[in-house]
């Protein structure tokens, strides 16, 4: 019971955010990119945060970036679910040697660490979004397959399973009747994935790797960071502070929404 | 001998072969990756050669296409780059216009001295705190270390470094903000070692600060498990000192799944590692990183990502071995 | 229950990072790391470190192209004549002269310059350094115009030209390194000498320790310098992130890459010296004249009045710059003429002036066309200026052209001009002050004599116009400086009516530095060498003085 209210605020928090994502055209009262406004105002009248060192609007930026960074978030961990389920019911469905050479190179991928994978490849692929959030998706769908396969091994055995390999079901009929089984941990992947999508999409930009006129969290962290002045007076409490709460608050209500504080948690990063 | 019995010795060797096989399938990848990757100036397309013609001093250049050979079929690529490997030619790195294996060379040393401290450190705090947590702590202690535990976890580290240098090193000033050693400074001047050390505190508690949180609460949640086995109420039953149920009942049944989840806590160490580095300008591996990612130097990314793969496979390897040792019935499993 | 006690943790957690940042005010009294930084009364060893970045192993041929690059060689080896803060100054030749056909240039050397193997400098080590340079291209020093060296004794050598050069004395005179006989006549192939031999020159530092991944040079002074010993004995340069904070915390006697914010806060927390000068560094947009829109002068004008460069100034580079002007020559320059024609921010007129081409969004798209093909483009930048780009793309946006920013690191984006492979550009470069020889840039002609540094050129198609090659190569053998600046007025006017770039802005440089440390920084007249702007020009480590 009390888990449940802990989720049901982490579900309240997501959707807000969620909702201010898909309004941010109508909620934003400046474009992020406008430059007009004078440089560095602190918040008051027109400018909810006050304004950057370009005399941008702090609040539509940060408006930008629920669009921005939960879409790329949701892209990612939708594209890396998808094939990580995919590949785990292939692994259950073919078994033998595509099983082992999936799981090998699923191995790899956890042994070497993610985000520097992602990393040094999208220092490879160009300076746009599209390709580092390819990259992002090639590189994040091995956790999902180590863990649905295990579960899909499970439930292959199960009689309307067996029934439908008995009638020379091909894998997607398996995956079709496979899914209701599946289905919750796939939610629950699929919920971490995109918290750790938010987080690698703010690693790199920090680094800055990607589009560098990206509207994203990350992009509004490292140009606060950027800016030489952000931690002589207070600008840093509505400039850097803001885009840093919102992606915790974002990655934490995510984990909140899948962590049992009676039973085990799973790492996050 | 080490390993006594025949079973040991056969894990052993499929141990050693199992990993064998995940590096050389890294190699690979190693190879194919930056020539599958959309817009990569190893994908060989006639424009980025010319690109790469000119933004390299034609020294280097030269030295790029002698390495890579983009003119020759896949194939013959393929087999250039493991003959490079195995003379432990790594290329030729753009920025620094030095060998790559001497410049990472150069570097592994520091990070590898932070992530292991690091990892000693937060395990053995970890594992105590999460034992603590399930043993004894109260209810209300126990949800809310959880939860600053889960908090902590959800902040990236590179956040967390930049938060710690700016309260411990700028503002307190207590420790250096940046580097090794003073500057300038070589290991043969007096003090030198008190320095490093000074240098070194602040990297290493804020990767403890990201890695404790994972190990803490998968050791609370095992132990908790393993808290309501049969056997352990039984020995309350039998009234043994509480003490020793602990130790032995309960704390050295928890090792096998704890050293499983170590496996994961020791690879992401690095990473951890790396960017704690970029931020704290600390002269190993992750300022080389950003180095090579910022200058587009894809040689130096390659060797980068051949030290990591390398480092990984050890550590992987290492503790398989370790749960051999410590736990030989573990290899009748699975 | 539950949730109060997690918002309760959560805010707790919110307060904790308000006071993380919170307490980050400027901190005055943090105490550096205790070596011997600080002047005792007791001569202790004299250690001055300095934020520089990796500019490679500091020999003539193996180091950076950039001008710093070039600096780092000049603490190693000394050239003929020099300039400080009021301009030329004898350095290796104590004296010269200049024979009646304006050609042939006799310098007189000093006696006592010794490289640092012990062996002295003489007349024949400079003939070597011409002729080696003129076989061994440099990008920094092209000797195109000089036709002949001569010894005449040990101490004495003779220059003659092929033509009157104007600038040969601060331009080439003081930028040929002067390179020993002894060491260098063997070597074949000078981008890949980096032995120790490679950096004995007669400088007043011998370097000491280069770290090449570390980009640490460590300097070690040359007591036997002519001019004196230096006043510092170990002059050690690093890369450093943050070199304001480095400063304040002690870990830096000096700091030179500042952004200009910093370094006015350093200035008004009082704790530093902080200087300001004109940064002969400008910031330009390039045009890729292959491109026959960009042929069209109209163009050109109307990008130029559409861009708001005050605004970019105030921005972009947070004051910390002069807004360009359409003459191209810095204002502060001897060679500014301020009466050329001027593009105050005009965006109607600059819409205007693209409607009179014909120029016009056909299509009702808001783009224009330019003979039926929409007028898009890629602009190149540098990853760290964005900001500019942003700005600039805004500005055409609302003219009705539509920019896509690529954004790559330093190196590339200054290939990919030199070769020509960009359509639109905005890029940065020193090598800007001092003599008019910098006009060469804009010169199509090959013929002519002099460069500039070759990491400042543009390749593809050239902006061509004869008036103007005629007289940037009368200007160059003009040696009266009232009939020159004439003809680089005209210059000027040329440049500014036809606009072959648009000079955006001109950086300031800043430099701050612990007083307790080296004294008696100054700014070179028309920037160190060819027109480095920095302070890091080594007779200030001769003349400075050491404490308050």
């Amino acid at each position: 019971m009390k888990n449940a209210t802990v989720k049901k605020a982490a579900l309240l928090i997501l959707l807000i955010m969620m909702v201010m994502g898909i309004a941010y055209p109508t909620l934003a009262p400046f474009q992020p990119d406008d430059f007009s406004s004078p440089a560095l105002l602190p918040p008051g009248g027109k400018h909810l945060l006050g304004t950057n060192k370009m005399g941008q609007d702090i609040f539509s930026a940060l408006l930008a970036g629920f669009r921005v960074t939960i879409s790329i978030a949701l892209i990612v961990s939708f594209c890396s679910t998808l094939i990580g389920t995919v590949l785990a019911i292939s692994c259950a469905f073919y078994r033998r040697w595509m099983d082992r050479f999936i799981m090998s190179v699923t191995e790899i991928f956890i042994i070497v660490p993610e985000i520097i994978v992602i990393m040094l490849f999208a220092a490879f692929a160009g300076p746009r979004v599209a390709d580092v959030v390819m990259v992002m998706i090639f590189f994040s769908w091995s956790r999902i397959t180590r863990i649905l396969r295990g579960k899909a091994m499970v439930i292959i055995n199960q009689d309307t399973l067996q029934y439908t390999l008995l009638l020379k079901g091909n894998l997607f009929d398996v995956g079709r009747k496979m899914w209701p089984y599946l289905y919750p941990a796939v939610a629950t992947l699929f919920i971490q994935q995109c918290g750790r999508a938010a987080v690698y999409e703010a690693t790199l930009s920090f680094l800055g790797i990607g589009d560098p006129a990206l509207k994203s969290w990350g992009r509004t962290i490292k140009a606060a960071l950027d800016y030489e002045g952000i931690f002589w007076g207070h600008t840093y409490l509505w400039w850097l502070l803001p885009p840093i709460l919102c992606l915790i608050l974002f990655v934490l209500a995510l984990a909140l929404l899948t962590f049992d504080f009676d039973e085990s948690g799973e790492r996050s990063d | 001998m080490f390993f006594r019995s025949r079973p040991s010795l056969i894990w052993l060797c499929t141990v050693l072969g199992r990993n064998c096989m995940l590096l050389s399938i890294l190699v690979i990848l190693g190879f194919l990756l930056p020539r599958l990757i959309p817009g990569s100036p190893l994908s060989f397309s006639a424009d980025q050669i010319d690109v790469l013609n000119a933004m390299l001093p034609e020294e280097t250049f030269n030295r790029f296409t002698d390495y890579y050979a983009p003119e020759q079929p896949l194939i013959k690529q393929f087999a250039g780059y493991l003959r490079h490997l195995a003379r432990g030619d790594w290329g030729y790195s753009f920025h620094y216009g030095l060998a790559v294996r001497e410049i990472v060379m150069s570097r592994v040393s520091l990070t590898l001295f932070l992530s292991l401290t690091s990892i000693v450190i937060s395990t053995l705090i970890a594992v105590s705190l999460g034992t603590y947590l399930a043993l004894k702590g109260s209810e209300y202690l126990e949800k809310g270390l959880l939860t600053l535990l889960l908090v902590l976890q959800t902040i990236p580290v590179f956040l967390l470094a930049i938060l710690c240098r700016m309260l411990f090193a700028h503002h307190l000033g207590w420790f250096p903000a940046f580097g090794a050693y003073p500057l300038g400074m070589t290991p043969a001047d007096a003090g030198f070692a008190l320095h490093f050390l000074r240098h070194a505190i602040l990297p290493i508690a804020v990767l403890i600060l990201n890695t404790v949180p994972p190990v803490a609460v998968l050791t609370r949640n095992v132990v908790q498990k393993i808290k309501r086995e049969p056997y352990v109420e039984a020995a309350y039953y039998f009234g043994i000192r509480e003490k020793i149920i602990w130790l032995y009942y309960i704390l050295l049944n928890s090792f096998p799944e704890i050293l499983g989840r170590l496996n994961i806590t020791f690879l992401y160490a690095i990473a951890g590692a790396l960017f704690v580095e970029i931020i704290f300008s600390y002269p190993g591996m992750g300022t080389l990183m950003k180095v090579a990612v910022e200058a587009r130097d894809y040689p130096l990314i390659q060797g980068i990502f051949l030290v990591t793969s390398i480092y990984s496979i050890a550590i992987n390897m290492l503790f398989e071995l370790l749960s051999i040792k410590l736990y030989p019935r573990l290899t009748k499993m699975t | 229950m539950r949730k109060r006690r997690l918002l309760l943790l959560f805010s707790f957690f919110l307060l904790f990072m308000l006071v993380l940042g919170g307490c980050a005010e400027p901190k005055t009294t943090a105490p550096g790391p205790a070596e011997g930084s600080s002047g005792d009364d007791t001569r202790g060893e004299r250690v001055l470190r300095l934020d520089e970045q990796n500019l490679g192993f500091p020999s003539v041929y193996t180091v950076s192209s950039r001008g710093r690059g070039y600096l780092l060689t000049s603490f190693l080896f000394d050239t003929l004549t020099w300039k400080d803060e009021k301009g030329l100054v004898p350095l290796l030749a104590e004296r010269w002269e200049l024979a009646d056909d304006a050609k042939t240039w006799t310098f007189y050397l000093v006696k006592d310059a010794f490289f640092s193997d012990g062996i002295p400098v003489t007349a024949e080590d400079v003939k070597f350094s011409f002729e080696y340079m003129q076989e061994h291209p440099h990008p920094w020093v092209s000797l195109n115009m000089v036709k002949n060296v001569e010894v005449v004794d040990d101490h004495t050598v003779k220059v003659e030209l092929l033509d009157t050069y104007a600038p040969f004395l601060s331009e080439i005179a003081g930028n040929v390194p002067v390179m020993p006989r002894h060491i260098w006549q063997d070597v074949a192939d000078p981008s890949q000498f980096n032995t120790p031999e490679s950096v004995i020159g007669s400088g007043p530092f011998t370097l000491e320790h280069f770290d090449p991944t570390a980009g640490t040079y460590i300097f070690a002074a040359n007591a036997n310098y002519f001019l004196g010993a230096p006043v510092i004995d170990k002059l050690i340069f690093s890369e450093v992130n943050d070199p304001a904070q480095a400063l304040a915390d002690g870990d830096l006697d000096a700091a030179q890459h500042l952004g200009y914010g910093e370094a006015m806060r350093l200035k008004s927390e009082g704790r530093f010296n902080v200087m300001e000068g004109p940064g002969f560094w400008v910031y330009r947009m390039y045009f890729n004249f292959d491109l026959p829109e960009f042929k069209e002068e109209s163009v050109r004008k109307a990008f130029y009045y559409a861009i708001n460069r005050d605004e970019i100034v105030e921005k972009a580079v947070g004051s910390g710059a002069d807004p360009g002007n359409a003459g191209h020559i810095h204002p502060d320059s001897e060679w500014y003429y301020p009466q050329v024609k001027e593009y105050d921010f005009d965006p109607d007129l600059a819409g205007t002036l693209l409607d009179e081409a014909g120029i016009v969004d056909k299509n009702g798209d808001g783009i224009r066309e330019f003979n039926g093909k929409a007028m898009q483009y890629e602009l190149l930048v540098v990853s760290d200026r964005v900001n500019e780009a942003e700005m600039v793309k805004s500005y055409l946006g609302d003219l009705g052209v539509a920019l896509e920013i690529k954004a790559l690191d330093q190196k590339s984006v200054d290939s990919l001009i030199k070769e020509g492979k960009f359509t639109l550009a905005l890029n940065g470069h020193g090598s800007f002050g001092g003599d008019p020889v910098l006009l060469a840039r804009f010169v199509s002609d090959e013929r002519s004599l002099g460069s500039t540094p070759s990491v400042t050129a543009q390749g593809g198609g050239q902006w061509v116009n004869e008036e103007f090659n005629d007289l940037f190569a009368r200007q160059m053998k003009e040696m009266d400086y009232e009939k020159r600046y004439k003809q680089v007025a005209r210059l000027q006017e040329i440049i500014a009516e036809e606009l072959p770039t648009l000079t955006l802005y001109y950086r300031k440089i800043t430099f701050a530095y612990n007083p307790e440390a080296l004294n008696g920084w100054f700014f070179t007249k028309d920037g160190v060498a060819r027109a480095v702007p920095t302070v890091q020009n080594k007779l200030v480590y001769i003349r400075g003085t050491w404490g308050r």
